[in-house]
């Protein structure tokens, strides 16, 4: 078995047999002892931080997501635990794909963030139908959290458009279609003791109004390793990246376990609404509800249909094709294929609200991504319920 | 306003269902569901088996009870109302209508004709000259009133008697946004949209298959509907092909084969192309409009800027 080139002495990935030791593996960059190589042909001893990533992988066998993954990654290879696979990049990065979920895989990496960015961005592009990203609305971030809170980030790009609100007199190139006048916000807080408490105030305040959808959250939990003091810091994205930093990978894989379940539970509960004829022994019974995504007051839809053309379209975020047709002035329905999968869903979208008919069968991710992305790009207090007023991001009462 | 079949079955899925204020739900909250859509059933009338196919059947097991709910213009028909008059639960529970968690033994039936307001003072004048006792509900965009009768079941008898109002309510189209006697242009979208959801995966298929996708209810229709759904999917197709879409699906040698022409499912500007066609095409169904060679965009949008101005 050849040693990757650019891989110098340590645990080489191709060694990597087991979880055991892919916790070893994945432990030698947190810790410092991985050794790679520098431009200038030198072996140097750095820290680096692991990289996972949460990604909906639709398939039947692992045999078929080995074949799917190899446009992306050449070598796509299994080892001794069934469970995970070892995927090599273009340039020789390696990945470790744990696919113990029958639904969701996770790719781990310790390889620099704009070269893994990069080809988990070429994998849920599309060019292979059936990879997704998982998307994070900010409930769900807020949710996720293991420990204290230790940073955030929030990030908008107002690329919906048809709109109007207050902000757009101080904005006034948000109404343009001119991707490279869009209004962008970003903020930032990284701050250990006082995050939480920053992050409460910034959200009862009325500034930055609309604009306050979380990009990642960050939180650290102390771990006592027999007796030695150590820490663990996880930074969790909107687009199911989670970052970890620290001294033990055991507390990294352990969160994003945790936020694999979360998820996979979100989306399994996004599912059971979904509209589907029972067959019973003697007949049929009509089951499921729409979803509504809510808008709030303080912004309107100006123009209705430069509104739903900038969400159905076939390009990132969205990934949507879709018929729409005109009903009212006031209401617009489209008929609609998600790329991710190729399946149905439609949507009556109004000025106030859009209520969104997912039948049974169709991915359920669809919802999260179009919730997720409403709320980085049109406000971030737009409100995903279910018909019968539940909010299954957190499964709360709207009431 | 004059109200369509599909308007009304919409509506009493819409009542059935959890809807988060946007359409009420008064029949949810005795239990009622949808059980079909179009589904025949045998009645007899006079010694004779009537084939009846009801727009939409609910039921409650809370109340041991279906609705069976007919959607009409102003004309009467003697027969048809008269076997509606003698549908029974028992007769949709031996036809396998009625699903194993109802009390089968003790489910009551009402058939119920819904009509828009302005036709209904002819509906009811028909109603009185073949002496039939059929309740009516006379609907439009304010509400449903019960006009004409009474249901035999009291609690869904008070819902229509009081009237179900409608105001800041938002009509539902997308629980069957179109059935086999839709025109061409209301079945277009859910029938290209399947199309669609077809590109991206195979390079052939049926007019079958393209049915089942486009029509969730597909299994639950009769022969008969399954025919008619079969006919207008054809037309549409024989249309595209001649159409805005000479260029990316044509017939094969077989018959109900169908094949798409140039498909690149990976490319987005290939999909982003498709689509502007597909979009194309629909919308000058539904705005009535013949086919020419060359003819300017009506993509939906501008359409409707177009309007709006």
């Amino acid at each position: 078995m050849d040693r990757a080139p650019n891989r110098p002495p340590g645990i080489d990935p191709r060694d990597v047999q087991s979880r055991r030791d892919l916790a070893r593996y994945l432990d030698q960059s947190l810790l410092g002892d991985y050794v790679m190589l520098t431009e200038a042909d030198e072996f140097t001893q750095v820290s680096t931080f692991v990289k996972s990533y949460l990604i909906e992988a639709h398939r039947d066998s692992n045999q078929e997501l080995a074949r799917s993954l190899r446009p992306i990654f050449p070598e796509v290879r299994t080892l001794a635990d069934p469970s995970m696979m070892l995927a090599i990049d273009k340039k020789n990065n390696a990945y470790f794909a744990d696919v113990l979920d029958q639904r969701f895989i996770v790719l781990h990496s310790i390889a620099n963030t704009s070269d893994t960015d990069f080809t988990i961005s070429k994998l849920v592009d599309g060019s292979t139908q059936g990879f997704d990203r998982a998307w994070m609305p900010t409930e769900f971030l807020l949710a996720a959290q293991r420990g204290q809170m230790t940073g955030f980030k929030f990030g908008f790009e107002r690329f919906v458009q048809g709109l109007w609100d207050s902000e757009t007199d101080l904005l006034p190139s948000t109404t343009r279609n001119d991707s490279t006048r869009r209004a962008r916000f970003r903020l930032a807080v990284s701050e250990d003791v006082t995050a939480e408490r920053d992050y409460a105030e910034i959200q009862s305040a009325s500034v930055f109004s609309g604009r306050k959808a979380l990009d990642h959250i960050q939180f650290s939990a102390k771990v006592n390793d027999d007796g030695k003091k150590g820490y663990i810091s996880n930074r969790v994205y909107a687009d199911g990246k989670i970052i970890g930093n620290g001294t033990s990978i055991g507390s990294h894989l352990i969160t994003v376990e945790s936020v694999l379940s979360l998820y996979s539970a979100l989306i399994s509960r996004i599912e059971e609404h979904s509209m589907l004829w029972s067959k019973t022994d003697s007949g049929y019974i009509h089951r499921g509800e729409p979803f509504m995504i809510v808008f709030p007051h303080d912004i309107a839809i100006s123009s209705m249909p430069d509104f739903v053309k900038s969400i159905i379209r076939p390009t990132k975020p969205f990934r949507l094709l879709g018929l729409p047709h005109r009903v009212t002035d006031d209401r617009i329905d489209v008929e609609v294929v998600d790329l991710h999968t190729g399946d149905p869903l439609s949507m009556e979208v109004t000025r106030n609200w859009m209520r969104i008919y997912l039948p049974s069968g169709s991915c359920g991710n669809v919802i999260a991504r179009l919730y997720s992305n409403l709320q980085h790009a049109m406000h971030s207090s737009v409100e995903l319920v279910t018909g019968d007023g539940e909010i299954p991001i957190t499964r709360n009462s709207a009431e | 306003v004059k109200l369509t079949e599909l308007d009304v079955v919409n509506a009493f899925f819409g009542f059935c269902t959890p809807m988060a204020g946007t359409w009420p739900t008064p029949l949810l909250s005795l239990g009622y569901q949808v059980i079909g859509v179009e589904a025949e059933v045998i009645t007899v009338l006079d010694g004779n088996d009537r084939r009846l196919v009801p727009d939409i059947v609910c039921a409650s097991p809370i109340l041991s009870h279906s609705l069976c709910v007919d959607a009409k213009s102003a004309t009467v028909t003697e027969t048809q109302e008269r076997a509606y008059e003698s549908l029974t639960g028992r007769t949709l529970v031996t036809q396998g209508l009625i699903p194993p968690e109802f009390d089968q033994s003790s489910l009551s039936n009402d058939s119920l004709l819904v009509t828009s307001r302005d036709n209904e003072p002819k509906l009811h004048m028909g109603l009185e000259a073949i002496n039939v006792g059929l309740p009516v509900v006379a609907a439009d965009e304010s509400g449903f009133d019960l006009t004409r009768g009474q249901l035999t079941q009291p609690d869904i008898h008070r819902v229509f008697a009081e009237g179900i109002r409608l105001s800041n309510a938002e009509w539902p189209r997308s629980f069957v946004p179109f059935n086999s006697r839709s025109p061409i242009g209301d079945a277009a979208p859910i029938i290209m949209r399947s199309l669609l959801q077809l590109v991206l995966r195979q390079d052939r298929f049926t007019v079958v298959e393209l049915a089942t996708l486009a029509i969730r209810h597909w299994d639950l229709c009769g022969p008969t509907e399954q025919k008619s759904f079969r006919k207008t999917i054809r037309e549409l197709l024989w249309r595209a092909e001649r159409e805005e879409l000479s260029n990316d699906v044509k017939r094969t040698g077989k018959e109900q084969v169908w094949e798409f022409v140039g498909r690149k499912p990976s490319s987005v500007q290939y999909l982003d192309a498709f689509q502007d066609r597909v979009s194309q095409f629909v919308t000058r169904l539904q705005a009535g409009l013949e086919f020419q060679e060359g003819q300017p965009l009506l993509l939906s949008a501008e359409v409707f800027r177009d309007e709006d101005e």
